[in-house]
């Protein structure tokens, strides 16, 4: 049995617990939060093991779903794994998860947690949105104090651009994935740091081959005890960029209409907890959003895309969002291009 | 090449275009078989096609989108399929669907379930239609709808019904349009937990030991091999098909402890058929989704706001509106309070 504490920028603390002790990576995830003190009055508590579902009183919905008031439990399945969780405090006050399952293959044996970790995260951006923060699905670097912003879905090249940025135009990093936006300013939320330090020493762009994955474990596995990652302060964002990639050959930079971007921002969250047939958990829970809502029409998980777009346009506010496309293949030209259309603003 | 023509009541025309359509594709759609269609709706071609993705953006590394354009590979257990969609806001929509052999093999599940059934209800949606994930009967020029989610009894309802005489309009989904309900009669899927005493009536005995076949089959899989047996409502109940009925009640079914039936207000009604309906669209919530990320002022990206508006006004406002909450075991006791409270009022 373990426990390991976060506390992420002060706006949030969390607690993982797990019956059972192997575990290479329970670390990994979250190192950049701490992990070493105990935290009191946590906010998030992920319990990682064996449970009794408390799904007695329920409604009982699509052969799965056990939903009560601020409550849901289900045993579901996606591509190649089964997870059974129970989320109570679902909707307001203290969440407590209780979580089984893992991911297969070897990736399962030394990570046996990591399943469980991953779906914090929609936990945690629907916690930080109540309170006026807004975890964003993007990478960050921040330079002279001006953080810039890189969202975009899955294999845009986000993360090969923040490692040229950082390595060839001593740019900050602050994170690769997702990022918390504020109304006065940007704060980061890295994880799976020692992955991405790995990346930035060793490899030229994020696409990963074999001996890369082999290779990035054993780092990880070396770094896993070591949490002073610093993380930098609060930074004033200065540019949005939404990046995707084309069939095409050429870069092209353009300004988009503010509330375009934003909805484009909206659907590149949203699109995070969906898949088209059931693989993770954490691609579930737009699904568990909507079971819950059946039987609460009028509730605040129901509401959080409408929080998160007015969230979202009030803290935005000022700050040009632009639409970058990019060849299908990354080079050094791209980079050069982005580098000088940031430089000019 | 096979062409086969579908009209659902003139208002969504399609055609399927293929060497060979599977027989439970074919009994899939058979009540909307029709001699010849004119300026179809959509058109699906089954089989292999090189995709048109120059000049796509690609995100995910899977989905690839411009204009009017959508193309990804996809796949769910054993099946796999790849989907291109052309003129996706456009009135003639090409839909090309290439499967690998159990997807062509369980036609019913990947390209039925998967991409078909949304695509009509895509279309019906954008000319003002709402097909809504409930079961419907009527009598006496009276319609009574039961929006509901799975397994909260709507194909029960609607077959204990039909048994004493009702017309049946659907028991998965059904049309409702501008206070009308419209049928919608594809087969129904029957598996060990919805096998209604008035359906084994009907059956055959090498269908029920089919079904038996089937139930160990998945039980033996540990649930991952699910294969429904399909019966054709038409045949069941011949004489009680009809096409539209004035909508009087809607009673939303709820899976409870015991039977309790409640008034409804109308915002709550339409928002759990709204959110029931994007929990239906299987693949295509994500589809809409990637599309929306490229072109969120798209009529693809507002097709739920549409769906919801339509909800709205199709519904009705001189409708009667209940909650009710079945037990977990809908016997004919079940059944003969819902009766009471749809024929008495409550």
């Amino acid at each position: 049995m373990w426990n390991i504490d976060y506390n992420v920028h002060d706006l949030l603390k969390i607690r993982i617990a797990r019956n059972g002790q192997f575990d290479l990576g329970r670390k990994l995830k979250y190192i950049s939060f701490g992990g070493n003190e105990d935290l009191e009055n946590t906010d998030i508590v992920l319990n990682i093991g064996k449970f009794s579902p408390t799904n007695n009183n329920c409604d009982f919905i699509s052969h799965k779903y056990y939903v009560k008031e601020n409550y849901i439990y289900c045993k579901d399945k996606g591509r190649n794994t089964r997870w059974e969780v129970e989320i109570i405090g679902f909707e307001e006050g203290k969440t407590t998860i209780n979580f089984s399952g893992k991911d297969s293959g070897l990736k399962g044996i030394l990570f046996p947690t990591f399943l469980a970790q991953e779906f914090l995260i929609p936990i945690i951006e629907y916690k930080l949105a109540q309170n006026n923060h807004f975890l964003v699905h993007a990478g960050e670097v921040s330079k002279d104090s001006n953080a810039y912003v890189f969202a975009g879905r899955p294999g845009a090249y986000k993360t090969t651009l923040i490692m040229d940025l950082i390595r060839k135009a001593n740019f900050t990093y602050l994170g690769d994935e997702r990022i918390i936006i504020s109304k006065d300013n940007i704060l980061s939320f890295p994880r799976m740091f020692f992955f991405f330090e790995y990346m930035l020493n060793n490899m030229s762009t994020e696409e990963c081959s074999f001996f890369d994955k082999v290779n990035s474990l054993k780092y990880n596995l070396r770094k896993r005890n070591e949490i002073s990652v610093p993380l930098v302060d609060p930074s004033k964002l200065k540019a949005l960029f939404l990046i995707s990639r084309l069939c095409g050959n050429d870069v092209n930079i353009t300004e988009l209409p503010f509330k375009k971007g934003i909805e484009k921002l909206i659907v590149n969250n949203k699109a995070e907890f969906v898949s088209s047939t059931p693989i993770t958990p954490i691609d579930q829970f737009y699904k568990y959003m909507m079971v819950y809502s059946l039987i609460f029409p009028d509730n605040k998980i129901a509401n959080h895309w409408d929080n998160l777009y007015d969230g979202l346009i009030n803290v935005l506010e000022n700050v040009p969002i632009y639409e970058i496309q990019m060849p299908y293949e990354y080079d050094p030209g791209i980079f050069n291009a982005i580098l000088k259309f940031i430089d000019s603003r | 090449m096979i062409e086969k023509n579908y009209n659902v009541h003139d208002i969504v025309r399609f055609k399927v275009i293929a060497n060979r359509i599977s027989s439970r594709m074919d009994i899939e759609y058979r009540n909307f078989e029709s001699s010849v269609v004119d300026e179809p709706d959509f058109t699906v071609y089954l089989g292999d096609f090189t995709p048109l993705n120059e000049g796509c953006t690609i995100l995910d590394k899977t989905y690839y989108i411009k204009e009017d354009y959508f193309y990804c590979k996809d796949s769910y257990k054993l099946g796999k399929w790849q989907i291109e969609i052309s003129g996706f806001e456009e009135k003639n929509t090409i839909v090309r669907i290439s499967t690998n052999f159990i997807g062509e093999v369980f036609a019913d599940m990947f390209i039925c379930a998967f991409i078909v059934d949304f695509l009509i209800r895509f279309k019906m949606e954008e000319k003002g239609y709402s097909v809504v994930h409930a079961s419907a009967v009527s009598k006496g020029g009276r319609a009574y709808l039961f929006p509901s989610h799975s397994g909260a009894g709507k194909t029960t309802t609607a077959l204990y019904f039909a048994e004493i005489g009702y017309d049946l309009f659907g028991d998965d989904f059904v049309i409702i349009h501008e206070g009308n309900i419209i049928n919608y009669l594809t087969p129904l899927n029957i598996f060990a937990y919805n096998l209604n005493p008035i359906l084994l009536d009907h059956m055959g005995l090498n269908i029920r030991y089919l079904l038996k076949l089937k139930n160990m089959i998945y039980k033996m899989s540990f649930g991952y091999v699910k294969i429904f047996t399909k019966v054709n409502p038409k045949e069941v109940f011949p004489n009680q098909v009809k096409s539209k009925s004035k909508l009087n009640s809607v009673y939303l079914l709820a899976q409870k402890d015991a039977f309790d039936v409640e008034k409804i207000n109308k915002v709550c009604i339409i928002n759990n058929m709204f959110i029931n309906q994007m929990m239906e669209s299987g693949p295509f919530l994500k589809y809409l989704l990637e599309y929306a990320y490229v072109f969120p002022e798209s009529c693809v990206a507002k097709y739920w706001d549409k769906c919801k508006a339509n909800l709205e006004r199709n519904l009705g406002d001189n409708v009667n509106l209940y909650s009710v909450d079945v037990p977990k075991i809908y016997d004919k006791e079940t059944f003969n309070k819902m009766r009471r409270i749809t024929e008495c009022g409550i």
